[in-house]
């Protein structure tokens, strides 16, 4: 429990939150995010993403912290919580990278 | 689909022959999954009941004719006769679904900045069919619509078409008299936005239904505003008049009873042409099933009989109870429409072979020559007959659009109908698509329909 203490301490407090120009569906069995407004014509479409990014997603419909979406996964999947904080980063980095989620700086 | 046989339509042991015909596999199994994709649910197809390649192809082919190929693969995907079926196949449909059902929800987001936009403008448009259709669906961006309508005051269109210009529309066609026409289409470069700027709802010049126009004369001062998304809430819309301050979060569409019968019309519209397919018939049984207790049915029903569309409207509803998910009791349906005397399966046939807005074949496109010409004799006065042997031969006012010397040139119609008739073959030859006695060999059998739908006498 220490170790998952120092984790969290290490973790950024800003809140992140899902872009306005990005909407989910799932379609059949398959997750996307689609583009939308100024960025259609700047993308190519959708993205398909796995079911734990859909997960993160929606959560991130409200602004959340890196910590809130690993609890987030935690209870979903019942995996521990450094696997947790790894998902997490990656999907955020990932998100971030292509504005996909903001960062609410002063959050 | 098989074309039908009029006369054959005559013969009553026809029917009970054509009535296990055309609940055939395919048919029975699109109607299926329909129906369960109305109710969110799924079709529990084992692959005991026979499921071969050409099966699902074909299924797939109607449901794209339909127009609703989202919806049926909503339904069955996770069936155990799709695990069973070519991995292939279903992976080519599940992509075609998905890139549809993207550019859909694309076109709507869009659809809805561009109305903010507009009403943004002190502009006053109202949204008929579209989003306020796709909204009464379980899954709204699987029901799949090529354009947006939107309906604005005559007066209101050079301003508006200036917003649209502003918002990064374009006209469709750079030539067309923007001024004169009734109906706009524009595009947005980048963007699957198509929107249709109607200044009427039906085109004013048509002699078959231009008439319809006069029923919405007063429906602007009946409009409401409903939420962007989801059913609306009937008190919410009806006490926020749609003049009211435009909010974020509604749009302003026509009132429910106007909506229900313009449905109706739309349809009808499409059936005097060359047939509307099932995704049309969804619509106006949803919209029922959700709005019915605030629907006037006295007025439509009312409505209906003054443009002789009564028989027609009931056969709509009659099949939506039977294969889709119409509800008289949920919809407040009323008792003589219940009890109406009304066979609603050569409908159903039509229906079927239509596709959607009656696409369904060249042949059938084609066809409402001569249908729309039976339409407009009857409201001349005249002899349906006459129609046809004037769909053949019309004058040359009908004709000035495509043949422009006409308009100078009168006397040169006789031409003109040779040009045309060489077109046609030339145009039917090219494609080869059915043909041009196909085509008259349907528009004929559909007049007879009109005759049995008390359309025209």
């Amino acid at each position: 429990m220490s170790c998952i203490g120092r984790e969290d301490e290490n973790i950024s407090p800003q809140l992140y939150r899902a872009s306005q120009d990005y909407i989910y569906r799932k379609i059949a069995d398959t997750y996307v995010l689609i583009a939308v407004g100024g960025n259609i014509a700047n993308f190519n479409g959708y993205v398909s993403i796995n079911e734990t990014a859909a997960v993160l997603w929606e959560r991130l419909q409200t602004p959340s912290t890196a910590e809130t979406l690993q609890q987030v996964l935690v209870e979903k999947y019942g995996i521990d919580r450094r696997q947790a904080a790894k998902d997490v980063q990656d999907f955020l980095d990932e998100m971030i990278q292509h504005d996909m989620v903001e960062v609410i700086r002063d959050g | 689909m098989r074309v039908m046989n009029i006369e054959a339509w005559k013969s009553a042991d026809f029917f009970t022959r054509r009535m296990h015909d055309f609940m055939e596999k395919i048919n029975s199994l699109f109607l299926d999954a329909l129906k369960a994709s109305l109710m969110n649910t799924s079709v529990d197809w084992e692959d005991a009941q026979g499921f071969r390649d050409e099966d699902w192809s074909s299924l797939f082919a109607m449901a794209d004719m339909h127009n609703v190929l989202p919806m049926i693969f909503e339904a069955f995907y996770c069936c155990p006769a799709a695990a069973q079926a070519d991995p292939a196949l279903m992976a080519a449909c599940r992509n075609k679904v998905r890139n549809t059902v993207v550019m859909q929800a694309m076109r709507t987001e869009e659809a809805l900045r561009l109305l903010s936009f507009l009403e943004s403008r002190d502009l006053h448009p109202l949204v008929v069919k579209g989003i306020v259709c796709r909204n009464l669906y379980p899954k709204p961006d699987l029901r799949i619509s090529g354009d947006e309508d939107i309906w604005i005051p005559w007066e209101e269109y050079g301003r508006c078409h200036q917003a649209m210009l502003e918002f990064g529309m374009e006209p469709v066609d750079p030539t067309q008299d923007i001024k004169k026409a009734d109906e706009v289409p524009y595009v947005k470069k980048g963007s699957p936005l198509y929107v249709e700027l109607h200044k009427s709802l039906f085109p004013v010049e048509s002699k078959a239904y231009g008439d319809l126009n006069s029923f919405f004369a007063h429906a602007r001062e009946r409009a409401v505003r409903v939420q962007k998304t989801g059913i609306a809430d009937i008190r919410r819309a009806e006490s926020i008049q749609a003049s009211a301050p435009a909010d974020v979060d509604t749009i302003a569409t026509l009132g429910f009873t106007d909506h229900l019968f313009y449905l109706i019309c739309h349809a009808f519209k499409h059936f005097l042409h060359s047939g509307f397919g099932l995704r049309q018939v969804c619509d106006i049984v949803l919209f029922a099933n959700a709005y019915g207790k605030a629907i006037d049915w006295v007025y439509v029903a009312k409505c209906c009989r003054e443009i002789r569309a009564e028989k027609f409207a009931v056969s709509i509803f009659r099949i939506g109870e039977k294969y889709l998910t119409f509800s008289p009791y949920a919809a407040c349906f009323p008792e003589a429409w219940r009890t109406m005397d009304v066979d609603e399966s050569l409908m159903l046939l039509d229906l079927l072979d239509a596709g959607v807005f009656g696409d369904g074949s060249m042949s059938r496109k084609h066809s409402s020559t001569i249908t729309l010409q039976a339409v407009s004799a009857q409201k001349e006065g005249k002899k349906t007959s006459h129609g046809l042997l004037r769909s053949l031969f019309p004058p040359a006012k009908d004709l000035e659009k495509r043949y422009t010397y006409l308009q100078d040139r009168p006397w040169l119609l006789p031409a003109a109908w040779t040009a045309r008739i060489v077109s046609y073959v030339k145009e039917t030859r090219h494609t080869g698509n059915d043909g041009a006695v196909k085509a008259m060999e349907i528009g004929y059998q559909r007049v007879d329909l009109l005759r049995k739908y008390d359309i025209i006498d």
